[in-house]
This record gives C-alpha cells, structure tokens and sequence, in this order.
C-alpha cells in the first residue's frame, strides 16, 4: 500500500497504528453530498466504549466503522445513503442504513484488496442532518 | 455529479417469508417522454441470501453515471424464483414471479419491499349474443387477458405480460381459448386470446361455453345461453295483371311473393278488399294463386262484367297474415299492398278548321281530329260527338260521327266552337269537351261618312283569341304632308274588347297613318291604314236649350220658367239674356216634352256674375220624364269663379257630373240658396268632342272630352283628350 497521505489535519499519518495505515483524523461532514475516503483497514466504532476499536479481527466497513460512529455520536437515521463505485465491478455499492443488512455486499470496505494491493474505497456520503457532523478515523 | 440513484429492498415470497436468493431481479429503465437516457434493460441480478436486492441506475450495466434518469421516468423491476436466469421461461421452470415500478423523482434512494406469487388464474372477459337465427353465424368478443396485480404493503405489485412496448413475462399470457358450442360441436385450442364463430341449423337455447387457458395449465371457463330461431319471413305479394291493372275488368289473381326460410310458414290468410267489402281466404299453401272470386267486374255499353275482376276503379288494398313458426311459438306478420285498378282513358279532343284564317263571307270547314276515340259512344243512345257553334246564333250538331264535318259561313268575327265527346271510363259515362275560338283573319277598313271616318277592326289573334282592340292615330309631320312620315303620335284609344270600332273627327287636312291592334291572350298583331282627310269636323256640334227670345235666337228654346227676365244688356249673343237678381232664385228652362240628349255629353252656357252670396250655392239639375229629379243636383258655383265680377264666362258641365238615370230629359231647374245677381245666356247641350282642336272620338261606352282650359273652385281642366268612361250608351252614329 503506499498511501502517505489521506487527511493531515493536525494528525501525524506516519504514527503506526495496528490496524490502520497509521495516523489518524477527523472528517466534518456538512449537510447533503460529501465525497470521503478513509485509510482504515480493520477496526470498528464500539458503542460500548463510544470510540473505535481498532482489531484485525474485524474488517472496518461503512456500517461499523463510520454509521455506527454517527449514530452513536448524533443518532440514528442523520445518513441517507452512502455509495462506493467499485472499478472492478462497474457498479455501485450502496449502503441504506436501516435497510441494508450488515451482511450485506453493499455494506462496502472502507479498504479493498485488489490484486494484492489495498485500495482506500473514496465514497459519497449524503447527510440529511442539518448541521455538520464531525467523525474521527485511526483512534 | 454523475448519476447515483439507489433503489433497493427485500423480495418475499408467496407465503410472505423472506426469499433467499433463488430470486433474480432485473430491471428496465423507460424515459417516459423525458429527456432521460434510451430506454434500456440492466442485467439479471440475484438477491443476496437475507432477501436484500439493490441495484443503481448509475450502474455500468444500466444508464451508467453519465446518464440521465429525469422526474417522471420509470424503472420497471422484474422478480422471479426458479432456476433460471430467463425472467421469460416458461411455467416449468419458473415458480413465483412478479414486478414493480418505480416513477423517478428527486430522491437519491428508493426502498421498495417486493412480493413474488404462484401463478394466477387469467381473467376471461368476453361476450355472446343471447338471441340468433338458424344458419346465421354468431361470433364472440374475447378480451381475456392473464394481467394481475396486488397489492404487498404498500407495494402495488403485477403479473405483467407486457408494459411500456417490453415483454415483461411472457409467462402470463393465455395460450389457448376452446369453445363448446351446444350442439355437440366445438373448436378446440384456439391460439391466443380467439374468438370463436358458429352457426346453428336448429331452433333452441344454446349454451356456448368458453375455455382460455395460461402457459401454467391454468383454465378458466364461462358458458352464455343464445336463442335460436328460425328467421321471421320476409312477406311480399304479388298480382299478375301487375301493381296496376289498366284494363276494366280484368281479372287478377294474387300469389305470395316473400321468404320462407326453413319452410315456417303454415298459413296465409288473404284478405281482398274491393268496392267497400272485404273477401277472406285462408291458405296453407304459400305457392297457392288466390283468385278474386268476389270481384265481379263491371260493365259498359256492349260488355259484360267479369268475375274475378276489381269491381270497382282506384286503389285496392291486399293484406295477408302469415302465420309462422319461430322455433319457440306461432307468430304473425301483417303485409299489405295496393294494387291500382284503372279507367279507360278518355279521347283526346280536337277540331281543324279550314281555312286557317276566316274571311267573313267565306265557307269554313271544321273537322274533327280527336284521337284515342275508341271508348266513345255510350251505347244505349249511341252518343258520340256534338258540336255547337255559338256566335249571333247557336247551332248544336249532336251525336255524330269521328267523321262528322261542320260546314258554317261566319258572319261575323266572334265564333265560339265547342266539340263535346260522350263516352264511358269502364265504370261512368263522360263527357269531354273543348271550345275554341274560330280564327279570323285580322283586317282594318275605314268608311268615310260625312266629315268623319267610321274605322273597324276585323278577325282575330292567330289562336283565335281575342281580349281587346286599340287604335292609335298619327299624323304626318313631313312638310309635304303626303303620307311619308316622319309620324307624330296624336291619339289613341283605349285598350278594351269594345273598342273595335271607333268614329274619327279630324280637324286638319292631311295624312294620317291609323294603327289598329288586336290583342289576344297570348299575340297583339298591328294593322295599319294611311288615310289622306279631305274633310274636317265642324268647330262645334250643339243642341240650344235657350238663347233669348229674339228673332235671331237659333232653334226654338226652352220655356224660361220662373225668376228672371230676358234683357238684353243680360246676353252674351244673340239678342237677349236672362238675368236673375233674386234671393233663393228658383227658375228653369222646360221643353214642355222629353228631349234625347243621348248624343251629347256637356251641358254648356255663358255666365256673367254680377254678385254671389259668399258661400251660398247655386244648384242646377235636370229632370226627367216625370220631372222628378233625374240623376243628382250639381252646383253651379262649383264649376265657375263666383268672385270675377262682370266677366263672362263659359260654363261646361259634363253630362257624366249629373250621372243621369235616363238620357231622356224634361227640363233644366236652377235653385240659388242664398242672393246672386247673374247675366245667363247660350245655354246648349254640346259634344264636347267637337270642341277639339284636332280630332274627336266617340264610341258606344268610351267617350272622350276636350274641355276649354277653365281654373274653377274645386276642379281643374286642362287641354288634352281626356278619356273618361261612363255607363252611358251611345247606340248611334252622332248627329252631326
């Protein structure tokens, strides 16, 4: 993998972390579309201990890692839809919270392996909340 | 940003579980009339194990990202459960199946819960008719279709053969319709939704039975009942001596004329009606003649009637009811026709004469030229043709032959000839006439009398008609005056049946060109003379009725009775006058015997007016034979100017004023109502005509005047020909 870069707002990108590619961040989405991406390979949010819960036992996902967060953070049902496009496929995943089943193909990976090489999956995410949603990845 | 519009759910089955992922799905994408991207299928998808379908229509296997999917376009959704990619196989594979669609707004995520069903009978919609006739064909309606719909939650789901021009499951479609036809007959597996067709030759209720069939196996039957009859005849008659027998006592028979299909007809009961009676006949033969036996005919001179035959002329009416049998009851139709018995036709009425045109004196030849003469004569008597002639005299020629000639020597111009034919139409004697007038040839001569011209018109129109005659005088304006023209019209006549003959008075020598016109009902042809006048009328033409008493007085007068004396400062002429100086002056002038004025027509005298009773009148009347007043009382002052004082003038009253009931009269009263002082003399009876300037005209009922031109109180003469009818009658040439 050689993504150095993914977001440097105040984090260090090169601090290891076990389950990420290192570093960590934050992302505030706004009201409506937002384009994301996040570097995060394995890990999930935790809602007993309302953070993330980095274990290579678990593969980071839309639902896990970035709707459970909000939800936990600000409440259910402030996201309306959040869309991958996997080249591979030529097709989008899309992930409905409250409709899609966790087990789901459209509950997409955060990160995808192709070919050997892990691909951060950018994704559109809609927010229909009214005000901006701040979410952090890698902590 | 590119297009990403999810639509997504679950997909359950028939029982309401959760499908697993035995179903497919696929999609069809239509614009609708948007300016959307092409209409377009995406590929065969399989539902994930937990039921969960998804799909995006910025797919690349569908509009891709750069496509377009507007508001009001749609996405129709396809399920089915089998092993199968094929959303179109058949019943064998597939087991539940359904589809959905979605209308595309402004919403980036559709969710939408689905349903597939086993399959469903197909709805069989068609019609039959309930009432027919044997060997007619009778066709169904068929509209049956295998379409339906539920509704699962608030999904409103469809078994859907086709929609928007796609094919969306050819599983549900009918494949076969079967129809059972009663009669122990049928039409087996009719491909597709088919109607079916079918006659009966036999009366009776018919249950038709329909059967369609899906690709599953599926049947659904309905059954309708039709009645069937035997077709109702179609009545007609017809008479052998036609629709319109010419001939009198012809006979006639009848013979039904109509349908019988099926041969339903048992009976025919006729009903004849002639001359105020009605003849029944029943028939159980409908190739049967029926013959008139009632009809007796008729008769005419030289023939017996004939039975069987219309014994009366004009419209017959014929009426049967057919009695038949529908196959269910007996029932009648009513039929009638008029069957025309006609007369004889009459001759057809003429007559020549020879020669064309009469000249009075000369022997004329009628003839008589009628044609279609074969029913004339009436027999008994033999009457056959009469003439009769009608002019000064009438001749009657009776019963005589087609052959028969008249041979007549017209003394006069006006001959009515009729030409009557007896004869009998085969039920009544007739008789047929026609009158014409006899042509004469048309001619103009001119008698000279003594300084007058008598001018006669002769003959007729060239129809022989004749409606009036006129006259109408020019005199010649050339300087040589001899008879070349140019011509001047000075005169004419009036235009009236009497006016044939006319007495012309000239007054200047010279030519004149006299154009007499005879007018008839259809022609006016013109004659004319050119007349050279070598003698004219005297100025005047006069009767004295008092004139004074002088020695030089002309004629013998009146008896001056009553106010008044003669003075000769009071004449006008002559040797005295009469003045009257009184007040309610009654006076008169009596010929002690009864004068005939027939050939005068104004009452004329000299009037001097020394002074008049403003407002009062002066009355003046004539009387008769028993000196009783004779027609009405005129007054005087009506016809003179009572305010020129010392001043003579000349008085002239037409006779016509006084509208006399006797031209023979006693005596002349004048009866003043208030004070005059009058100078009266020349008092004469007068032919106005004379008194004109160029010619003079009378004739027996048309008289004409030329009064002097004279401005009087109330009325207003002028110089011209005044032609002014009266009753009066002048039977004699004038006294001059």
């Amino acid at each position: 993998m050689d993504v150095r870069y993914i977001s440097s707002l105040g984090y260090n990108l090169f601090d290891k972390f076990e389950s990420s590619f290192g570093g960590k961040g934050s992302i505030t989405l706004e009201p409506g579309w937002q384009l994301c991406a996040i570097p995060i390979k394995n890990g999930y949010w935790s809602v007993d201990i309302h953070k993330h819960v980095h274990t290579n036992s678990v593969e980071a996902k839309i639902k896990n890692y970035v709707i459970d967060q909000i939800d936990d953070l600000y409440g259910p049902g402030l996201i309306e839809v959040a869309n991958t496009y996997i080249g591979d496929v030529q097709a989008f995943y899309s992930f409905i919270p409250g409709v899609t089943p966790s087990t789901s193909s459209h509950n997409f990976k955060l990160v995808n392996e192709d070919d050997g090489f892990d691909e951060i999956s950018g994704f559109w995410i809609k927010s229909i909340h009214t005000e901006p949603i701040s979410i952090n990845w890698g902590e | 940003m590119a297009l990403n519009k999810t639509i997504n759910g679950f997909v359950y089955l028939d029982d309401g579980t959760k499908a697993m992922s035995s179903v497919k799905y696929q999609a069809f994408f239509y614009r609708n009339g948007t300016a959307s991207s092409p209409d377009k299928w995406n590929s065969v998808r399989l539902c994930e194990d937990s039921g969960y379908w998804s799909f995006n229509l910025g797919d690349s296997d569908f509009i891709t990202q750069d496509g377009l999917a507007l508001t009001n376009s749609k996405v129709v959704i396809v399920f089915w459960k089998g092993n199968t990619f094929d959303r179109n196989a058949d019943c064998s594979v597939l087991e539940q199946w359904g589809a959905t669609e979605v209308t595309i707004t402004s919403s980036d995520v559709y969710i939408i819960d689905v349903q597939v069903r086993n399959n469903s009978s197909p709805n069989l919609v068609w019609s039959f008719p309930n009432i027919g006739f044997v060997n007619q064909i009778y066709s169904s309606s068929n509209s049956s279709y295998d379409v339906n719909y539920w509704y699962f939650g608030s999904t409103l789901m469809y078994h859907w053969y086709s929609r928007y021009g796609q094919l969306i499951q050819n599983i549900n479609s009918i494949i076969t319709t079967s129809y059972f036809w009663g009669d122990a007959t049928y039409s087996l597996d009719l491909a597709g939704v088919a109607i079916g067709s079918h006659s009966w030759d036999s009366p009776g209720d018919k249950i038709v039975t329909a059967v369609i069939e899906d690709g599953c196996g599926t049947t659904v039957t309905g059954t309708r009942t039709i009645s069937i009859f035997y077709d109702e005849p179609v009545p007609s008659i017809i008479c052998h001596q036609g629709d319109v027998v010419t001939t009198p006592n012809t006979q006639v028979t009848f013979k039904y004329d109509g349908t019988n299909d099926n041969n339903t007809i048992t009976k025919i009961v006729w009903t004849i009606n002639d001359e105020g009676y009605s003849t029944e006949y029943t028939s159980y033969n409908v190739d049967e003649v029926i013959n008139h036996v009632n009809g007796v005919g008729t008769t005419w001179y030289n023939q017996s009637n004939v039975v069987g035959a219309f014994s009366n002329p004009g419209d017959h009416i014929i009426n049967i009811d057919v009695y038949w049998y529908d196959g269910y009851s007996t029932n009648i139709i009513s039929y009638q026709k008029i069957i025309t018995q006609s007369k004889f036709n009459g001759p057809i009425l003429s007559f020549e004469q020879e020669p064309a045109e009469i000249v009075l004196g000369d022997l004329v030849i009628l003839s008589n030229s009628t044609t279609n003469t074969s029913r004339v004569g009436t027999g008994t008597y033999n009457n056959k043709f009469d003439w009769e002639i009608v002019s000064s005299n009438t001749l009657n020629i009776d019963d005589v032959n087609l052959e028969y000639e008249v041979n007549i020597t017209p003394d006069n111009d006006n001959y009515s000839v009729s030409l009557c034919a007896n004869w009998n139409d085969g039920w009544e004697d007739r008789i047929t006439c026609i009158t014409k007038s006899l042509i004469f040839k048309p001619d103009m001569y001119i008698q000279t009398e003594d300084c007058f011209y008598n001018v006669y018109l002769l003959g007729t129109t060239p129809n022989g008609s004749v409606s009036a005659y006129s006259f109408e005088v020019y005199k010649d304006l050339s300087d040589a005056n001899d008879g070349s023209g140019p011509w001047d019209l000075i005169w004419s006549s009036p235009i009236d049946i009497n006016q044939n003959n006319k007495k012309l008075c000239f007054t200047s020598l010279g030519y004149y060109k006299i154009v007499g016109y005879i007018h008839g009902d259809t022609d006016t042809i013109s004659l004319f003379k050119l007349q050279e006048i070598s003698v004219v009328c005297p100025t005047e033409a006069y009767d004295y009725i008092w004139n004074g008493t002088g020695s030089l007085d002309f004629y013998g007068d009146w008896d001056h009775l009553g106010h008044g004396t003669e003075e000769s400062y009071a004449k006008h002429s002559g040797t005295n006058g009469l003045h009257v100086n009184n007040n309610n002056a009654n006076f008169k002038f009596d010929s002690k015997s009864i004068s005939n004025i027939t050939d005068f027509d104004i009452l004329s005298f000299w009037i001097n007016v020394r002074s008049w009773e403003s407002g009062k009148n002066l009355e003046l009347y004539l009387t008769n034979q028993g000196e009783n007043i004779n027609g009405v009382v005129i007054n005087v002052n009506n016809y003179i100017i009572t305010t020129f004082p010392n001043e003579w003038q000349r008085v002239l009253i037409p006779l016509d004023d006084f509208a006399l009931d006797s031209f023979n009269v006693r005596a002349l009263n004048f009866n003043s109502k208030g004070s005059i002082d009058i100078y009266l003399d020349d008092i004469m009876f007068i032919i106005g005509a004379i008194v004109t300037k160029t010619i003079a005209i009378q004739n027996p009922t048309i008289e004409s005047h030329e009064l002097g031109e004279k401005i009087i109180t109330s009325r207003e003469f002028k110089p011209s020909m005044k032609v002014n009818p009266t009753t009066r009658s002048f039977p004699g040439p004038i006294n001059l």
